[in-house]
């Protein structure tokens, strides 16, 4: 190879990878997602196909739970039309690069908001959906009332998640010894806590509710009150867009906001004559604050019609009449002492 | 001999109860694997939940493929039946029709028509099953050459992956929507065919003279070899999509998998189509070219028939392995069997119900490895009277 050779073939590469970088910085300078979104006319939406209540398919292969009621949302509140989805399971390892990729327009997969993920990885989260926090769960005949009683004890998780540290953390925190035994999934760990191979297990306490309401004998359970933990469950999207972080926001919010003025799925259609004008202007009536986010005036009515309030897309997957049945705590609304306060629509 | 054979007591006396050792051995091992079954039988006969298996039986086997367009299965299923009862067929033409395979689809069928595997198109099991023996009917009636039933596979196969997804006019299924065993069945089979030619490709390269080529397919072979297929999966996954720009069309996830699982399959069947080649003596070759074959003639007449015959339950296992394989797309998020047993083990309608299914996949995965197992014997023994 002589180096006229060489030279040329320098310049090639140099010139298809400079156009390369000239076409995606000439896409990423493009519009909003939201156009992308409108233009393909579905949302695609990152979720977990495997977590009870929050994501999973139902015996029909549909996809169904909390998260996946916020993607009908957000469709919802696009196209007016809730089955404008395509769903796209994700694992925790790629969640984030489906969101970099551009593979997915957004992630309802039951992810905390850290301060890491959000500075580090180059996403950015929408407003909180659900507040969880890990807890801890021993038998009802045990003597320990509070996690520090748990001196000693063998305290059973589950691999590959940051429970392990946080309760690892927490004894070195309250000088306790804890002996932490991880188990490649929550079965076995209920399993081994089932034969008296474990204490105590810990994991969120959303999980733990569930996995206590669906044992054979609840009653020989018992959770503490106590949290060790923040895990704030929040969607996520490309960073640096805000026309789509407001889709998104706002469709979050409207249920929520729809809960605090007592609109439903069912009483909604009848409060277009309300002569309140709090509600006059959440329905789009009066003001336009669905416009200034590239919407309808009205999405918030798509919104809550298709899913409806907070309160139902949480009674509907998680609430008392379901198997998981997880007490409203901190995802109350803030009048009735939880963390839930959206601000106003005008 | 012959007596002691079938005398039950002389046996147990000879072979399980002969020394002390061998008694106490013979009781512990009885205890062991009685208590097992017991407990396993105890299990599934009272506390086991078998119902969750009728209830997701769909899911099991489409994963979220949606309802009204189920039909494009069908149609599939029923033509490869068609297809297979005619290969079928047509091989066992000289021979006198056996018995037992058809009164197993008739019980196929009957069951399918009572149990309806809780889906009313499951009375569509029974037309398959006529269309196979339809197709048997067919091949021994109509006299056709090996050639006619290569293109027939080829052809079909596109159609079915065509028929599976394609849009009509009505919208089509996208393959995220693929799943279960269909998905499991796709990525294997598409795999195992597409690797196939690669690896005899690979293997014949790694032999040839040229250094390049040679160089290419060893670095090749190498590298791949060297590598975890969770791993070729993981890089198909994660940074395949970063050599693209953002708004450009993705390659989907199903594409990428069968990608990534294509490459890594080919190197190893290279390796293994290559210690075939090895093993045809090179008098062969030499005699050959005496005749006045060419050089391409020589490889395609005389020594890949030969090396490749060779080989044959090497490749087979190496199908099998991929077959199973197959299961650790669900770590990349595709719901291919395990993926959707898992799902289902997820359903808040379902929580606590955690053996049921893992076994129930177990069975389904031994039937379609020990049915390749068995065709690969099949093949063996027609090579082998046909040489």
């Amino acid at each position: 190879m002589n180096l006229k050779t060489i030279a040329i073939g320098a310049l090639a590469l140099t010139a298809i990878s400079a156009s390369i970088a000239t076409i995606s910085v000439a896409q990423t300078q493009s519009n909003s997602r939201l156009d992308v979104v409108k233009k393909r006319g579905k949302l695609i939406c990152g979720v977990n196909d495997k977590l009870a209540g929050f994501g999973f398919l139902d015996s029909n292969g549909k996809y169904s739970g909390f998260d996946v009621d916020f993607c009908k949302g957000v469709a919802a509140a696009v196209f007016g039309d809730a089955s404008k989805v395509d769903y796209v399971p994700l694992t925790a390892a790629a969640r984030f690069t489906a969101i970099q990729s551009g593979e997915v327009d957004v992630v309802f997969r039951n992810t905390t908001y850290t301060s890491s993920r959000d500075g580090e990885v180059g996403v950015d989260f929408g407003p909180i959906v659900f507040y969880d926090g890990q807890g801890v769960m021993v038998k009802s005949e045990s003597p320990a009332k509070r996690i520090t009683d748990l001196d000693g004890a063998t305290i059973c998780t589950n691999q590959g998640t940051t429970t392990e540290q946080n309760i690892n953390d927490y004894g070195r925190l309250k000088k306790k010894q804890f002996k932490v035994v991880t188990y490649s999934d929550f079965d076995k760990v209920m399993a081994a806590f089932d034969q008296g191979r474990c204490d105590a297990v810990t994991t969120d306490s959303s999980g733990l509710a569930a996995r206590r309401a669906t044992a054979a004998k609840p009653e020989a359970y018992r959770i503490m009150s106590e949290i060790i933990s923040k895990e704030p469950l929040a969607p996520f999207f490309a960073q640096n867009d805000s026309r789509w972080a407001d889709v998104v926001r706002w469709t979050v919010l409207s249920t929520i906001y729809a809960e605090e003025i007592d609109l439903n799925s069912r009483n909604i259609d009848g409060a277009k004559t309300s002569g309140d004008p709090v509600v006059r202007r959440f329905l789009g009536l009066e003001g336009n604050s669905g416009k200034g986010f590239g919407l309808t005036a009205d999405f918030a009515v798509d919104v809550v019609k298709a899913i409806g309030n907070y309160k139902e897309i949480y009674d509907r997957n998680l609430g008392p009449k379901t198997k998981l049945h997880i007490p409203r705590t901190l995802n109350a609304n803030y009048e009735n002492g939880g963390l839930l306060y959206a601000p106003p629509f005008r | 001999m012959v007596k002691t054979k079938n005398d039950p007591v002389r046996w147990l006396k000879e072979n399980l109860f002969s020394t002390p050792w061998n008694t106490v051995l013979s009781i512990v091992v009885v205890i062991v694997v009685g208590l097992f079954f017991k407990n396993l039988l105890e299990w599934s006969f009272t506390k086991a939940r078998w119902a969750v298996i009728p209830a997701n039986f769909r899911l099991l086997m489409v994963g979220p493929y949606p309802l009204e367009q189920l039909w494009r299965i069908w149609a599939s299923l029923i033509a490869i039946s068609l297809a297979a009862g005619f290969s079928w067929g047509t091989s066992t033409r000289e021979r006198p029709l056996a018995r037992a395979p058809f009164v197993l689809l008739g019980a196929i069928a009957l069951l399918a028509l009572v149990w309806q595997f809780g889906n009313p198109s499951g009375t569509l099991v029974p037309v398959a099953c006529i269309g196979l023996v339809a197709g048997v009917f067919i091949g021994r009636a109509i006299k056709t050459e090996n050639r006619v039933h290569y293109y027939l596979w080829t052809v079909l196969f596109f159609v079915c992956v065509f028929l599976i997804g394609f849009d009509f006019g009505r919208g089509g299924v996208p393959s995220s929507l693929w799943g279960g065993l269909l998905l499991t069945v796709l990525l294997s089979v598409v795999s195992i065919v597409a690797s196939f030619p690669l690896g005899v490709l690979l293997a014949i390269g790694r032999r040839s003279k040229l250094p390049v080529v040679s160089g290419f397919c060893i670095v090749f072979i190498e590298v791949v070899r060297g590598v975890p297929l969770i791993a070729v999966l993981f890089m198909a996954q994660l940074f395949v999509p970063f050599f693209f720009p953002p708004d450009f069309p993705q390659l989907d996830k199903v594409a990428r998998a069968i990608i990534g699982m294509t490459l890594f399959s080919a190197a190893y069947m290279a390796e293994n189509v290559r210690g075939g080649l090895q093993n045809v003596p090179s008098g062969q070759d030499e005699a050959a070219r005496a005749i006045g074959l060419s050089a391409t003639q020589t490889l395609f007449l005389i020594v890949l028939p030969q090396g490749l015959r060779a080989v044959i339950p090497t490749i087979v296992g190496q199908f099998i392995s991929l077959f199973k394989d197959t299961s650790l797309v669900e770590i990349i998020g595709l719901t291919d069997l395990v993926g959707i047993g898992e799902a289902v083990r997820n359903n808040p309608d379902w929580l606590g119900v955690t053996r049921e299914i893992p076994i129930t996949l177990g069975v389904i995965y031994f039937i379609f490895t020990y049915s390749m197992s068995l065709a690969a014997k099949n093949l063996e023994q027609r090579l082998k009277t046909s040489n």
